[in-house]
């Protein structure tokens, strides 16, 4: 049975690392393709029509169609979904110049209690909980692939200022508090690859797509990424280059 | 100028008298010739011999007389019920407190792009109905509903570090409450620290809002309260509805007189002067009747003893001083002329259109614009007041203990 993968621009990534990793999988085993970019995840973006989940965003709908051939998500596909942990929504924020998440203690700041920040999370990851919950409504049931790790040098740490400390908190939480909600439906959400991550828990440089680009991994954590999803999912062992 | 006009009255055919013009200062009386007809009971009875002289109601206005200003109109036709005792700019700064009706003064307030404090803003992400849920942006700090005017001095004092209240931390079933803002955190706090650090940080803002205002508005609520009797801390709610426990040996009931009442906003306002000397003060009293008394009254005599006492104590306020205006929103929604049209079928919960028309009276007042909407277009700007939700009352938990 081939392995879809589609999601949000993090997939882009997760492409090139399988492009390189072609030789060790065959390409009919797995297909990689993004949907769109994130900010699509903002609005209800599906539904449930017919008994089958379909894409009512134009976007996300027409990538599914071109790349992957589908109008619809049927519950003998496996599908691997690389969506809910772009914290970067979460964080790219000025508001945490003054504000902290409380159990970090920081003196002098509006303290964000946990119950308020769970809120925020679940606000913010909506239309992807409500996607998830149609497919498994449907007898489809996905796993899910994390976004990698903030990217040590985002605006809003190297410009704004916010406290890193404050930016790793926000992604660790989110990223915790969306496992733990995948795991009440039994679902695995597949972190990133040990060793992709700096000692204070961002995307290591080298990782990095670099450039202008402070969310994205490069073909490098591609692999490793693709790599770990095929070890945990198909049990494919498979050697990444990095 | 004197008029005299005799009233005779026969046994079959009454006469109807005849009322002078003067007493009316011009308007047309309605039963002049081709008028609506004679209504006996809004026709004042005119003795014999009957003789205008000069006096001080020649000179009043229109509105202040019930048959021209209340009688002959609908409820929703009455003009000048409230004229301003000074302007309210968009360039001050304004913060708020009080009972829960007071959230929609607030929400007005920014809607329609006042200078509104908010020192503790919602985080980021955190939708407009969870951030209410969460006490933010309800008023000028995250200090939740202020029922009682000392409940507001006391908050002042311990921002101040004036008053160290016994009641510290209320724990329920693992979860922690702050006992003088026990909804704000609905399921608690996470932690002791987590409680700490919270409350920390809003004494912290509530410490500098008082030298941030110009015009501090507050909304009386209500006169009970429960009272902690070591240290006469006044709580929000009664131990063991929405959090902690009840227990007679620490907690007493309290029903606020009007002395009372006057003693502590005499007392709140020399405070908050002494931080901004030019200080105003807007004060309401909400229309919102008692979901329980805790009194041996029936709630309706408990509600009214609770309104005109607070209703007294701002006219007291106003008359005392020039810098405090009194806003009649008690009176447009909960007097008998508005004939209840503005309350919801229980007769308790203010109807979206009763706060629209409040809402729009007041800043029609002092020449405010229509509420900004994001995508307002010219003909939704010119729309009355819109009025999202009910607000967070506190008390409400209070049906559910009814027997």
């Amino acid at each position: 049975m081939t392995l879809f993968i589609c999601g949000n621009s993090h997939v882009r990534a997760l492409r090139a690392g399988m492009q390189a990793l072609a030789g060790q999988v065959p390409a009919t085993q797995v297909t990689v393709f993004p949907l769109g970019t994130a900010d699509n995840e903002a609005a209800p973006f599906s539904t449930i029509e017919n008994g089958r989940v379909v894409l009512t965003n134009g976007r996300f709908r027409a990538k599914l169609y071109k790349n992957f051939g589908f109008t619809s998500f049927e519950p003998d596909q496996r599908w691997g979904l690389c969506l809910g942990t772009h914290n970067a929504r979460l964080f790219r924020n000025e508001s945490w110049l003054r504000a902290a998440p409380a159990w970090l203690g920081l003196p002098g700041m509006q303290p964000v209690p946990e119950a308020v920040f769970a809120q925020m999370v679940a606000t913010d990851q909506q239309h992807i909980r409500a996607f998830i919950d149609q497919l498994l409504e449907t007898g489809l049931r996905p796993f899910l692939i994390s976004a990698p790790w903030p990217v040590r040098h985002h605006p809003i740490m190297a410009e704004t200022g916010v406290r890193p400390e404050i930016v790793q908190a926000i992604d660790a939480r989110a990223r915790a508090l969306f496992g733990a909600w995948l795991a009440e439906r039994g679902l695995d959400l597949i972190q990133p690859p040990h060793g992709t991550a700096d000692a204070e828990g961002f995307l290591k440089p080298e990782m990095a797509k670099g450039g202008d680009d402070p969310y994205h991994g490069n073909h490098r954590y591609g692999q490793l990424m693709m790599a770990k999803v095929l070890a945990e999912i198909l049990g494919v062992s498979v050697t990444a280059e990095a | 100028m004197a008029v005299s006009q005799a009233h005779r009255a026969g046994p079959c055919r009454p006469v109807r008298p005849r009322v002078p013009r003067a007493l009316f200062c011009g308007h047309t009386r309605r039963d002049e010739p081709g008028g609506p007809a004679f209504d006996l009971d809004r026709s004042p009875p005119v003795p014999h011999n009957f003789t205008i002289m000069d006096n001080p109601y020649q000179q009043q206005p229109q509105r202040a007389f019930w048959r021209s200003a209340v009688a002959d109109l609908s409820a929703i036709e009455m003009h000048g019920v409230y004229q301003p005792s000074f302007a309210i700019t968009p360039d001050m700064r304004i913060a708020a407190a009080g009972s829960c009706f007071a959230q929609h003064i607030a929400a007005q307030f920014k809607a329609r792009g006042f200078g509104f404090l908010d020192t503790e803003p919602a985080p980021p992400m955190l939708d407009a109905d969870s951030a209410k849920e969460f006490g933010y942006g309800l008023y000028s700090a995250r200090y939740g509903n202020i029922y009682s005017v000392r409940q507001l001095v006391q908050l002042f004092d311990r921002a101040a570090s004036r008053f160290a209240p016994r009641d510290d931390i209320w724990e329920t079933n693992g979860k922690y409450y702050d006992p003088f803002r026990p909804t704000i955190q609905p399921g608690g706090f996470a932690s002791e620290a987590e409680l700490r650090l919270d409350r920390d940080f809003h004494l912290c803002q509530v410490a500098r809002l008082l030298e941030q205002t110009d015009l501090f508005v507050f909304t009386f609520g209500l006169t009970e309260a429960w009272v902690n009797r070591h240290d006469g801390a006044v709580l929000p709610t009664c131990p063991g509805t929405h959090a902690g426990r009840y227990d007679p040996e620490t907690y007493a009931f309290k029903n606020f007189r009007v002395s009372e009442v006057l003693e502590d906003a005499e007392s709140f306002i020399a405070m908050a002067r002494r931080h901004n000397p030019a200080m105003r003060f807007l004060f309401t009293v909400s229309p919102v009747p008692l979901t329980a008394t805790a009194t041996d009254q029936h709630v309706l005599p408990a509600t009214v003893y609770s309104k005109s006492v607070l209703r007294a104590a701002c006219g007291e306020l106003m008359e005392a001083h020039d810098f405090v205006d009194y806003f009649p929103s008690y009176e447009l929604v909960a007097s008998h002329p508005m004939r209840g049209i503005f309350f919801r079928p229980n007769m308790r919960n203010v109807a979206a259109e009763g706060v629209a028309r409040v809402m729009d009276i007041f800043f029609a007042a002092h020449g405010a614009a229509a509420p900004v909407a994001p995508s307002a277009t010219e003909e939704q700007a010119s729309e009355p007041a819109t009025v999202s939700g009910d607000p967070a009352c506190d008390e409400e938990i209070l049906e559910f203990f009814q027997k």
